[in-house]
């Protein structure tokens, strides 16, 4: 059904840039308020990066969205999607963080940004496997209701 | 056995009435054929063939941009309805709205699974899942039967 495909497309790449605008506008106002206290400046190469740094993770979320949107991933338990998504997201954003907070004053302590990196990883992978283990104590108990009331209303492919 | 069609302006609703000696296997027939037509929506497929389709076999109804499917575990058929009107009209049959675009046969869940953001998705027998809308999970509950009307 290329029409449906076609609007699938339009919706994600709408949805997409709906939440990076979002996270965009969050993060702008953060730095300004953090320089505004600080007194750090902000040049105009940095401003593009932070940009372009949105514009990756927008094309990151629109494909998430498309993935979303397939029966292999709807197959599969939630937590899974975001174990594989979050990375990506760190990757690009621990990158362009870097670059411009200034690469000398990480380089000299890089092993911190990785022992921060597996610490947000692994919380954040407990914390998806916990959220999905009560929701799933709580589908099946839907199950159950679902398999009585299937008794009652049964599915029949020759009615 | 003769037929009759009147074209009447004034009627609001078609009306069939069979005139016979006696309620034989054949008028039974008759009846049986008429009251199917009811089970049934006139779907369109991808060539613009005509064609019934059984409502209990649809597993469910889905609106992609101004048209709404009829999908069943073989097929789809585009139907000339809105979501709206089928909503109302087969929730009878066990038919739920579970997000903004898609209505779907109870019957036909096989199994519940959670997804993220408090939504869920549901198993169908064809093997194709769906998503439920958080709006939309306590109606599915009700349609379940896990919480009162």
């Amino acid at each position: 059904m290329n029409m449906k495909r076609a609007i699938h497309v339009r919706t994600a790449l709408a949805k997409a840039f709906s939440i990076v605008a979002v996270c965009f506008s969050m993060s702008i106002l953060f730095i300004g308020v953090f320089c505004a206290v600080t007194s750090f400046s902000v040049e105009g190469m940095e401003l593009v990066k932070i940009w372009l740094t949105f514009f990756i993770l927008g094309g990151i979320t629109f494909f998430r969205i498309m993935i979303d949107d397939t029966q292999w991933a709807k197959s599969k338990p939630f937590f899974v999607k975001n174990i594989i998504f979050l990375p990506l997201y760190l990757i690009v954003t621990l990158i362009m963080a870097m670059s411009i907070v200034g690469m000398q004053e990480i380089m000299a302590r890089p092993y911190l940004v990785l022992v921060y990196a597996v610490i947000f990883l692994v919380t954040f992978t407990v914390r998806q496997l916990v959220g999905y283990i009560i929701e799933k104590a709580k589908t099946d108990l839907m199950n159950d209701a679902l398999e009585s009331f299937q008794k009652e209303h049964s599915w029949d492919e020759e009615e | 056995m003769k037929i009759f069609v009147k074209d009447k302006l004034s009627l609001t609703e078609t009306e069939v009435e069979i005139r016979c000696r006696e309620r034989d296997a054949e008028v039974e027939g008759i009846i049986d054929s008429i009251k199917s037509l009811e089970e049934t929506l006139m779907g369109e497929k991808e060539n613009g063939d005509k064609i019934p389709v059984t409502i209990s076999k649809v597993l469910y109804f889905e609106a992609v941009d101004r048209n709404v499917f009829a999908y069943t575990t073989s097929d789809y058929y585009r139907v000339r309805r809105t979501l709206y009107d089928l909503e109302d009209e087969l929730v009878e049959r066990h038919f739920v709205r579970i997000s903004k675009a898609l209505v779907v046969n109870l019957k036909a869940v096989k199994k519940v699974s959670p997804e993220d953001g408090r939504r869920l998705k549901l198993l169908l027998r064809n093997g194709e899942w769906v998503i439920v809308s958080r709006n939309y999970v306590s109606d599915f509950k009700r349609g379940i039967g896990m919480k009162e009307a």
